[in-house]
């Protein structure tokens, strides 16, 4: 084997290796999945059960409960009840004077703090009201700045609510949509070089690489509808971009459809290429324009903040982006070897004809 | 010959079946694995499971390619020496 | 050049008008299609009316437009490539199936009002909605019909190519024909409007750009 020349196929091999092993291995961020009570009144005791998801709480020695309030200090707790490493229930005496003048309420948020975890939130969690009576004389403690937190330094993936631990599927599912985009482009690409030149070998390439796109546009689909069974609940749900995307898939079906019904070669290169590159045109309209225009529950369309932003993590951009890279090359490195059968059959036939001449 | 060309035959279309299923099954693992989240602790255990079937059929699938190619390198170089 | 196309278009008129059988066998389809439904379900509610309507329209387009490129002969097919440039050629057949599905259209919705002794509510902004949606229906089906000339079973071809591409048009279509029953309220009219006439810009460029690309130097 010439590595020198296939020196981009082992590397799809290791980055591929290399996104499968530390996309499943890193653990996700510590975060507060659930709490029970989240109305406090002032003057009165606030008791609240919470649930954290990838905590140490056991292990922590200096494990601190706080309300984060909008003015960035916080209450502490008066007392925490650890009932395991991933529960705990705290109590808070809220200070009469703590909701300002010009508000009539608060909306804060519940923060737990170890040096183990660092520190987890629940944002917006409790409201503070204040109903002018007060239960007993309780000792208030003192407002504590936000810089108290402990932050720890640890390369964990985000800890995104609804999704959790499905986050990793990120390097699943939307590379292969990423990569299949990639490898359409080269096709589309491909089917230009043969309308200017009418060189078979650029039909044959073409034809190839909608293939593989084709394999990768129903694994993609198929992996979405998993990941929707799991975070959403549903197989499939009435979203404009789903129905887009498969809308595209049938267009390449066609594609295929067309290619096998022509018979004659030059024909049949020549009308493809032009099929194919009609259906990359729809499909940059189809999967990226429109859904941008009406509501859609993927990230990036239809109001959400674009899957790039916010949605990308540092952490996992370090596995995505190889990700795609390792998808891209490998559907190459099929697609070459389709295209190498093909021509080797061809040069064989070619050879016999010759020969029995 | 023949019988080598048909076999390939058959080997490539066993080939694109079998990238599906990679594609497919590495993602359902690694989410039914995570069906647990509701115990809310991290399946330590279940995980490296997951992880060594993923790569194992990950590797079949690199082998099966190595395969294909290596032959279709000696054909290719048949032909180049004709 | 608008000239050349409208003699063409002409020209394919007065042809098809003497074969009229084929573009009426799809009328006599529309009607009695409507015929059976309005007989079997007495009263129709105005989704399902909707629905009908829409569903008549794209297998009349695909019945209509599929007879423009199956030539009678393979006579015709060279004498139409040396005498016509590619894209006159196919913009004329574009504007005959256009004028065909706005017959049929305004035949079916007269049918529905009167069978269902109720007219459309606004006919306005029916009237839009159809008249967007046949520009870009017909603009794809002449393409793929055109493709398809090539091969042996061209009706099937044309069948399956053409439904993924008439499937945004669809749907945007029948979201608007609801809000214009007054079914769905929707403030976003004119943003299905605009994705209306993208969609139709793509198809007609597509259409012109692509067709030259598949005839013989």
């Amino acid at each position: 084997m010439d590595i020198k020349k296939n020196w981009w196929k082992v590397l799809s091999v290791i980055l591929m290796l290399y996104v499968l092993i530390a996309g499943i291995l890193i653990p996700i961020s510590p975060g507060l999945l659930d709490f029970d009570n989240s109305n406090a009144i002032t003057g009165q005791k606030y008791n609240v059960k919470v649930k954290a998801y990838n905590t140490h709480f056991d292990q922590a020695k200096n494990l601190n409960a706080y309300l984060l309030l909008p003015s960035d200090q916080m209450l502490p707790a008066d007392h925490i009840d650890l009932i395991n490493a991933v529960e705990l229930s705290a109590s808070f005496s809220i200070p009469q004077d703590i909701i300002p003048d010009s508000v009539d309420r608060l909306d804060c948020s519940i923060v737990i703090d170890n040096e183990i975890d660092g520190y987890v939130q629940y944002p917006d969690a409790v409201t503070i009201k204040d109903t002018g009576s007060v239960s007993q004389l309780l000792e208030y403690k003192a407002l504590v700045p936000i810089s108290s937190l402990q932050g720890v330094d640890d390369f964990n993936f985000p800890f995104r609510p609804i999704v959790y631990e499905t986050v990793r599927n990120t390097f699943f599912h939307v590379a292969i949509w990423m990569a299949m985009f990639l490898i359409l482009l080269v096709s589309c690409y491909h089917s230009i070089r043969y309308l200017m030149s009418t060189d078979l070998l650029h039909d044959q390439k073409s034809s190839a690489l909608t293939s593989v796109a084709l394999v990768f546009g129903i694994a993609g689909l198929i992996t979405g509808s998993m990941w929707a069974r799991f975070t959403w609940g549903t197989w499939w749900t009435n979203d404009v971009k789903l129905n887009m995307t498969s809308i595209a898939l049938l267009i390449y079906c066609s594609y295929w459809i067309l290619r096998s019904s022509l018979t004659d070669i030059d024909t049949r290169a020549r009308l493809s290429s032009v099929f194919n590159l009609f259906s990359f045109i729809a499909l940059m309209i189809l999967v990226m324009v429109i859904p941008r225009m009406t509501d859609s529950l993927h990230p990036g369309n239809g109001g959400n903040p674009a899957f790039g932003d916010e949605d990308l993590d540092n952490t996992l951009r370090t596995i995505f982006y190889p990700a795609i890279i390792a998808y891209t090359l490998l559907g190459l490195w099929i697609a070459q070897l389709s295209v190498r059968y093909y021509r080797a059959k061809d040069n064989i036939e070619l050879m016999i004809y010759n020969n029995s001449k | 010959m023949e019988l080598d060309k048909k076999l390939r035959d058959l080997l490539n279309i066993m080939k694109s079946i079998i990238t599906t299923f990679f594609l497919i099954i590495q993602c359902t693992l690694t989410l039914s694995a995570q069906s647990e989240i509701d115990d809310f602790f991290r399946s330590t255990g279940k995980i490296y499971t997951v992880l060594g079937v993923v790569v194992i059929l990950f590797l079949v699938l690199i082998i099966y390619l190595i395969r294909i190619e290596k032959k279709i390198s000696i054909i290719e170089k048949q032909i180049n020496d004709e | 050049m608008l000239h050349r196309i409208f003699h063409i278009a002409r020209r394919d008129l007065t042809l098809e008008f003497r074969e009229r059988y084929s573009f009426l066998s799809a009328i006599l389809y529309l009607i009695a299609i409507t015929f059976i439904v309005y007989k079997v379900f007495g009263r129709i509610e105005p989704p399902t009316r909707i629905g009908l309507f829409w569903i008549l329209i794209l297998f009349t387009c695909i019945n209509v437009v599929s007879y423009s490129f199956s030539f009678h002969g393979q006579k015709r097919k060279y004498y139409h490539y040396i005498l016509y440039r590619s894209y006159e050629l196919i913009i004329a057949k574009w504007l005959i199936n256009l004028v065909k599905m706005l017959i049929a259209g305004f035949l079916l919705v007269l049918l529905q009002s009167i069978f269902a002794d109720e007219p459309m509510k606004d006919i306005a902004l029916f009237s839009k909605v159809y008249l967007l949606s046949i520009f870009g229906m017909t603009a794809a089906m002449t393409l793929i019909s055109s493709i398809s000339s090539y091969s042996q079973n061209q009706n099937t071809l044309i069948a399956i190519m053409s439904i993924p591409l008439l499937i945004p048009i669809l749907l945007v279509g029948m979201r608007l024909s609801l809000i214009s029953e007054r079914i769905i309220v929707d403030t976003e009219i004119d943003n299905y409007l605009m994705m209306l006439v993208g969609i139709d810009i793509v198809y007609i460029a597509i259409l012109i750009i692509f067709i030259p690309l598949t005839w013989k130097a």
